[in-house]
């Protein structure tokens, strides 16, 4: 860069307008520039953990939380009952495939449900590169399936559809089960006999508006496998013959007609629930919420946000997200997140100082390093594109699910962890349930970083314009610093042309020869062999003109800007793989020149120290992504091998960045890897361009409208005089019955019940009291004290919740004040310096008089103030001094106001 | 006017015009095979020919009466209906079933006495009427985009149209209260107890209307109002075998059935038992007189009924009157589990969208036999033997962009020739904003057959941002498919032919197409984010302009003159 340097001394003094002058600047000084921007870039990459968001329920009609769950222990002892009754069922039957089949079918239909069961085959795995070369996976279930050349039975998941009582049938909530019936786990029966307990209680709320299908998925296959051949029926029936003979399963395993493929209408979300046995001896059970889709697909975040809500709501759950657990030892990160600590610490406390209702929070290493750790395994999940479990399938169809998997080692005695955990997945469903429209208010492009805290596109996003900014900028220095050679261009543009070329030929052509071989080893060779020789024109294009030292120049140039657009459009489709890429490619293209030239720099006398550094980085960041290859590859399972090479084959030439944009948005299909267990799905991405709404200001995520969390259990002062059976008064019970007699405020297309009980009184309605409920009289304390809560009473009214709304008030605003658990009806804001009905103060008026609006009582009601000197209305003095004597006749017939 | 003239023509008025004015009450109770009660409630007010317009009536509520005259109503039926109807259980091939199952939201199906070109208007009219008659949008029936000129029905002056949407709840019922001559305040109409029939798992309410000639005046009109309920069946208790649960009026309702509307001619009950749970009570039931029904093995009632009506296919009627008891509350309490199925039709219906996406996708109407008993569908001729006609009604919103030529039909899983199946269709087009598509289709399958399904490709169209319903992003109801087997006749032939005045039994006795509705589908369209639009303007603007900034500057800038400006400074 010593060149340049010079040829900036030489350069003539900037002019034109601002724009231009700006550009020639940076590209003048494109060296120190694109250092700046990938420092920045870097450093804006390793805040991200420190930037991030708390998650929000940005959906309101969910209203998370907003009922009581019923779940209670009795459903959990009925669930252990029938996980026993599963276990005992299939010890001592002599074809338990039967009579398990025969048992669900008799459970369900004793709950009212439709049910049947469907039959389907794994898929044929076919490696192929490019998805939408190849058909599409079928399922199809004969009386065999075709396995690895092995014939093998068929997987029978069940299905269950709870039709809502009332409910028009329009709109589903899938629960899906994982269950393996030849190896049945004690964890897999338990949750097998929960969802059926769950779905028990669904049976009997009123409150269901939606249908509710449960899928018990037979993962013999995998997981993965069994929900996507569901999903694929029921969004795309096969009515072709051989299907009709075989899709359809009675309990009986005999081919009666009546127990068909049935449907229940679009479905809103998807809930997958597993169970697995926590390894080592520890005794806390955790949750664990498992959200990435196929190509990096995540689903609406409102998903996580209602679950992590609810959950640290009733704070009975250890709710984790995956992460990578190695780097948790990493000390240098450890070190920088203390800096970071540091540094977030005394940013707080000038914050605090300069604005006093700024909250004071910062990061702290440890939840720094959790977050690095958490974002790092989910950005890979999304760069390798495998989703990371059967909630994936919904996504391929557009749908929102997450995985819930409960992680324990003794689940058998964990009572109160099954009754919380069936509280949860019910609350979740109340809360879908609640949902009038398809999930799309919140974010569908984010990255999480801990449960409760995520990255959206808005903030993950300049890192990466930073990094990506070099490109335009390197190749606008490299096309002005070089003096155009006839020819040299053409050539340039040419040699582009070429290896684009022969990279896409090179990427399509295994696609078509595939047909030829049929065996996944073969496919394999010769998609390596192809992939080899990709490379080969590129040393076949030697260059004949070593006339001057920067011949590769406008090579470079045009390259750079390439890669800078395959890689700006890649971020759209899925962004960690465009970040992997920025980041092995900024280094690497930025450095790349000849061999030959680098090594003769290294030994000429005259140049200069950044020449010599440069010719030995240079070489060094080419093999880097080789170097990285060979890492992934020793590292990683062998299941995850054909990805990785996809994935990094990618990278390898600016030409296959080019490729994956093009096949991630136009490929229907996948593709698989053929000692893979997990296919690569690719489906349709679905984009969210546009930014999405802002948090609330308010921290406090509960403050929603129409929300409401009452403090249950002891906490609430709330004391009943009366004989009613109850000892603590129902506060929720109370506002749902509030809710009911009021009109819903949601619209009136499709009315949801609000009731709990089942008897509502209509108008007139009277009913005598029983005995045991007389008057009762609810008598609660004042509340003074302070709760760790923030929580709303009913009614309750915040002036300054919400500042950005538009608000009119006759008064000035009041900053807002902190109360603990109002009353009912309790009015926020300046809540002792608000006047109510009929209040007169003078004595409070003077010492509000400088914030206080004008105030209007509009009441007769008056109290006698201090005595002022000022004469009241209708006093009347009769004159004393003759002085006055004229003023006063003149204002004859008028009351005197003033002297 | 002095009184005793205005007495006698107070005396006059009533005997000329109230004479023949008739109303009627009845219930029909039937206990369901997975525990639930369907309660049917009819009433039924005719009137005389009149030859006067605006005349007083007894009975008779007038604003239906100027209702048909305004609008030379020949036949209208209206429907409220809140929840789905379940075929599987609840039965299909019933008279009672094809009067209570009616698609979600509102219908509305009118046959107009007058010229063709002025029906459309009058409709238009009709629907504004009945909008706020009953305090529903019966008025968007109004646009031309939500209803259609049926083909396959009797004149070409009916119109059909639906609403899946229309929420349905007490501001309905009142108004329909009110047509009735006691309201709700004596008779059967005291049982109607809002929390309990709202609650339910099905609610149907419905008016129809009858009259004759308007130019002749023979058969005067005839009011009919039916609601239909299906109550959950009360607390299930735990471990019992059996789904049946006992109940009474007084618990389903939470009253006793007290009295008689004083003004009603005929007030009574029914219970109804199926065939198939009649048959648990004796082997032959021509002795039907000889079964204790107060207290047999399989159940036993409160109450003894006044008289028994079975049906030649064996199904019993018990009919109490509500005139006599002073105080009915009737119940029954099971003695035994019984398992019963409800009638079936010979086919299970189901309509279905298919495809993901906001792009495409398909309508598919399947058909798979039920291996039941096929229930009481009587099939007049031979060739029914052999065969089975479907007719199918389809209506479909203009944005749904239908594509004609892949309409297929495919038997037990094979694609076959479409017209080797359908004997008539009728696929009328849709015109964007203008009308929607009708596809019409009659088929004639044989009666061996397991499963058709017809399936049709459909594009989504775009809606103008204002054409957007207020909850958009819920998506799009497409209405029901109205399906009918012309061939098979619903009804049931009473030994006994004295059905007296009892409308319901007139009902049930009645020949009439087994129809049934598929369910409401719920499509989602491409949204647009209408929180958007700002956003999107502003960035468009700001692109815009980058561009056209950028390409006036480099098309209109002279570069040399400027350099030679700044060498000339």
């Amino acid at each position: 860069m010593g060149a340049d340097g010079e040829k900036d001394r030489q350069a003539p003094p900037l002019k034109g307008r601002l724009l231009a002058r700006l550009a020639v600047l940076i590209v003048r000084h494109a060296a120190l520039v694109s250092f700046v921007c990938c420092v920045a870039g870097i450093v804006s990459l390793m805040l991200l953990p420190v930037l991030a968001k708390s998650v929000y329920v940005d959906e309101n009609a969910l209203l998370p939380g907003s009922a009581r769950a019923t779940f209670s222990h009795y459903d959990t002892l009925k669930a252990h009952d029938l996980a026993r009754e599963i276990q005992t069922l299939l010890s001592s039957s002599t074809d338990p495939q039967k009579d398990f089949r025969k048992w669900l079918g008799d459970r369900l239909d004793a709950l009212g449900a439709d049910y049947y069961f469907h039959r389907f085959c794994p898929p044929t795995r076919s490696f192929s590169i490019l998805g939408f070369l190849s058909t599409s996976h079928t399922y199809e279930a004969g009386k065999h399936c075709l396995v690895d050349g092995r014939e093998q039975t068929p997987g029978v998941n069940a299905v269950g559809i709870l039709r809502a009582h009332q409910g028009d049938g329009n709109e589903a909530i899938v629960l899906v089960t994982p269950f393996e019936l030849e190896n049945l786990t004690a964890e897999n029966a338990i949750a097998m006999g929960l969802s059926l307990s769950l779905l028990d209680l669904l049976s009997r709320a009123l409150w269901l508006a939606k249908d509710v299908v449960w899928v018990a998925a037979d993962s013999k296959y995998e997981k993965y496998t069994a929900v996507a051949a569901w999903l694929k029926e029921y969004h795309e029936p096969l009515v072709s013959d051989s299907s009709f003979e075989g899709m359809h399963y009675t309990q009986d395993g005999n081919s009666s007609r009546d127990i068909f493929f049935k449907r229940a209408g679009s479905i809103t979300a998807g809930f997958v629930l597993e169970f697995t046995r926590g390894a080592g001896a520890t005794k806390v059970s955790s949750l664990e919420i498992h959200a990435e889709g196929s190509n990096g697909q995540m689903p609406n975040m409102d998903m996580i946000s209602v679950v992590n809500l609810l959950v640290s709501w009733r704070q009975q759950f250890h709710l984790t997200l995956e992460g990578v657990p190695r780097i948790k030892d990493w000390q240098w990160l450890r070190s920088v997140g203390y800096v970071f600590e540091i540094v977030g610490k005394k940013a707080a406390e000038l914050r605090k100082a300069f604005l006093s209702h700024a909250k004071a929070s910062f990061t702290t290493a440890e939840d720094y390093v959790n977050g690095v750790s958490v974002l790092l395994r989910s950005c890979w999940n999304q760069m390798l594109g495998v989703p990371t479990g059967s909630h994936g399938a919904f996504r391929d169809f557009q749908l929102d699910a997450v995985t819930l998997e409960v992680v324990s080692t003794d689940l058998e005695h964990n009572m109160d962890f099954l009754t919380n955990f069936g509280r949860l997945i019910e609350g979740v469903l109340r809360s879908v349930n609640n949902l009038l429209e398809k999930f799309h208010q919140s974010l569908f492009l984010y990255i999480m970083v801990s449960p409760n805290k995520f990255v959206s596109i808005s903030t993950y996003i300049i890192p990466f314009g930073l990094l990506l900014s070099n490109f335009p900028i390197q190749a606008a220095a490299l096309c002005t610093s070089v003096k155009a050679t006839p020819g040299s261009w053409t050539r340039a543009i040419l040699v582009v042309i070429l290896v684009e070329t022969w990279s896409l030929g090179n990427a399509i052509c295994p696609a078509i020869l595939f047909h030829l071989f049929s065996s996944a080893p073969t496919r394999l060779a010769v998609w390596i062999l192809l992939s080899g020789l990709c490379l080969a024109p590129v040393f076949c294009l030697r260059s004949d003109a070593h006339a001057s030292d920067d011949w590769y120049v406008p090579l470079k140039s045009l390259t750079l800007g390439l890669t800078g657009i395959a890689l700006g459009i890649l971020s759209a489709v899925n962004f960690s793989v465009a970040l992997a890429g920025a980041l092995l490619l900024v280094p690497m293209c930025l450095s790349a020149q000849p061999f030959s030239s680098s090594w003769r720099a290294l030994w000429k006398p005259k140049s200069g120290v950044i020449s010599r550094v440069n010719a030995v980085l240079a070489p060094a960041l080419t093999c880097f992504p080789l170097l990285v290859v060979l890492t992934i590859l020793a590292r990683e399972s062998a299941g995850e091998v054909g990805n990785c090479l996809i994935t990094v084959k990618n990278f390898s030439l600016p030409s296959y960045v080019f490729c994956r944009s093009r096949r991630t948005r136009r490929s229907s299909t996948a593709s698989k890897c053929p000692t893979s267990i997990k296919p690569v799905v690719r489906s349709p991405p679905a984009f969210t361009l546009a930014a999405k709404r802002r948090p609330p200001p308010n921290e406090d995520w509960r403050l929603g409208p129409g929300m409401y969390h009452p403090r249950l259990g002891p906490t609430g002062p709330a004391f009943s005089l009366s004989a009613k059976g109850t000892p603590n008064l129902d506060l929720e019970k109370m506002w749902m019955l509030e809710r009911s007699r009021h009109p819903s405020p949601r619209g009136n297309w499709t009315p949801r019940r609000f009731l709990l009980s089942e008897v509502t009184p209509g108008p007139g309605t009277y009913s005598l009291p029983n005995k045991n409920s007389g008057p009762a009289f609810t008598v609660a304390s004042k509340r003074t004290t302070k709760h760790d809560t923030d929580a709303p009473g009913p009614g309750t009214y915040f002036y300054s919740a919400r500042p950005q709304s538009p608000s009119f008030t006759m008064a000035n605003r009041f900053p807002p004040s902190r109360t603990c658990n109002p009353g009912p009806r309790t009015v926020y804001g300046d809540f002792y310096n608000t006047p109510g009905p009929a209040q007169y103060n003078p004595d409070r008026g003077k010492h509000i008089a400088g914030r206080s609006g004008p105030a209007f009582t509009m009441t007769g009601k008056w109290h006698r103030g201090p005595d002022s000197g000022l004469p009241g209305p209708g006093t009347y003095f009769p004159p004393q001094n003759n002085t006055f004597g004229q003023d006063i006749r003149c204002q004859h017939g008028r009351k005197l106001r003033s002297r | 006017m002095d009184l005793p003239f205005a007495l006698a023509f107070v005396l006059l008025l009533t005997s000329c015009y109230a004479i023949d004015e008739d109303f009627s009450e009845e219930l029909l109770l039937r206990p369901l095979p997975d525990g639930n009660v369907l309660a049917h409630f009819h009433f039924a007010s005719t009137l005389p020919p009149v030859d006067h317009y605006g005349v007083h009536h007894r009975l008779f509520p007038k604003a239906i009466f100027q209702l048909v005259r305004k609008f030379r109503i020949k036949e209208m039926e209206l429907s409220f209906t809140q929840g789905r109807w379940n075929y599987q259980r609840w039965g299909v091939g019933d008279p009672i079933a094809q009067l209570a199952a009616k698609p979600v939201g509102v219908e509305l199906t009118a046959s107009l006495d007058v010229p063709e070109a002025e029906v459309d208007s009058t409709w238009g009219n009709l629907t504004h009427a009945l909008s706020g008659l009953f305090c529903a949008s019966i008025n968007f029936l109004e646009s031309p985009t939500t209803f259609l000129e049926p083909w396959f029905s009797k004149s070409s002056r009916t119109r059909y149209g639906a609403l899946p949407r229309e929420a349905v709840c007490t501001e309905n019922l009142t108004p329909w209260l009110k047509l009735l001559p006691c309201r709700d305040k004596a008779g059967l109409t005291t049982l109607l107890d809002r929390p309990t029939i709202y609650s339910g798992m099905y609610h149907s309410q419905r008016l129809i209307i009858t009259s004759g000639d308007f130019d002749r005046d023979e058969e005067g009109t005839t009011l009919e109002q039916t609601l239909t309920v299906v109550l959950r069946k009360p607390a299930v208790s735990e471990g019992l075998s059996s789904k049946l649960q006992d109940w009474t009026l007084s618990g389903l309702f939470g009253s006793k059935l007290e009295g008689k509307c004083p003004l009603a001619t005929t007030s009574s009950v029914y219970l109804e038992l199926e065939e198939s749970l009649a048959k648990h009570l004796a082997g032959d039931l021509s002795k039907e007189t000889r079964i204790n029904f107060v207290d047999n093995r399989v159940f036993s009632l409160s109450s003894a009924p006044s008289r028994v009506l079975a049906s030649l296919s064996g199904s019993l009627l018990l009919e109490y009157e509500a005139g006599t008891h002073s105080e009915l509350d009737l119940g029954v309490t099971w003695r035994a589990p019984v398992d019963w199925s409800p009638a079936r039709g010979r086919f299970y219906t189901s309509r279905y969208l298919a495809g993901s996406g906001n792009a495409r996708g398909s309508i598919v109407i399947s058909f798979r036999a039920n291996d039941g008993p096929s229930g009481d569908c009587y099939s007049p001729g031979i060739e029914a033997v052999e065969y089975v006609d479907i007719m199918i009604l389809q209506m479909i919103p203009w944005y749904v962009r239908l594509y004609g030529h892949t309409l297929q039909v495919s038997l037990d899983g094979r694609n076959v020739e479409f017209w080797s199946v359908v004997r008539l269709m009728r696929f009328t087009p849709a015109e964007d904003r203008k009308a929607p598509a009708a596809v019409e289709i009659a088929l004639r399958v044989s009666i061996a057959t397991q499963a058709v399904t017809l399936t049709i490709q459909y594009d989504k169209g775009f809606l103008h941002i204002d054409e957007h319903p207020p909850d958009a992003n819920r998506g799009f109801d497409l209405p029901s498919a109205v399906i009918t087997f012309p061939r098979c006749r619903v009804f049931k032939q009473f030994q006994s032919d004295d059905v007296g005045h009892s409308h319901i039994l007139a009902v049930v006795q009645s020949q009439r197409p087994m129809q049934i509705y598929s369910e409401v589908s719920l499509m989602q369209l491409a949204t647009p984010d209408f929180s958007m639009p700002y956003n999107v303007i502003t960035l468009t603007c700001t692109v815009l302009a980058l561009y056209f900034g950028s390409l006036l500057n480099a098309l209109r800038r002279r570069i040399g003159e400027e350099e030679r400006e700044s060498k000339g400074t």
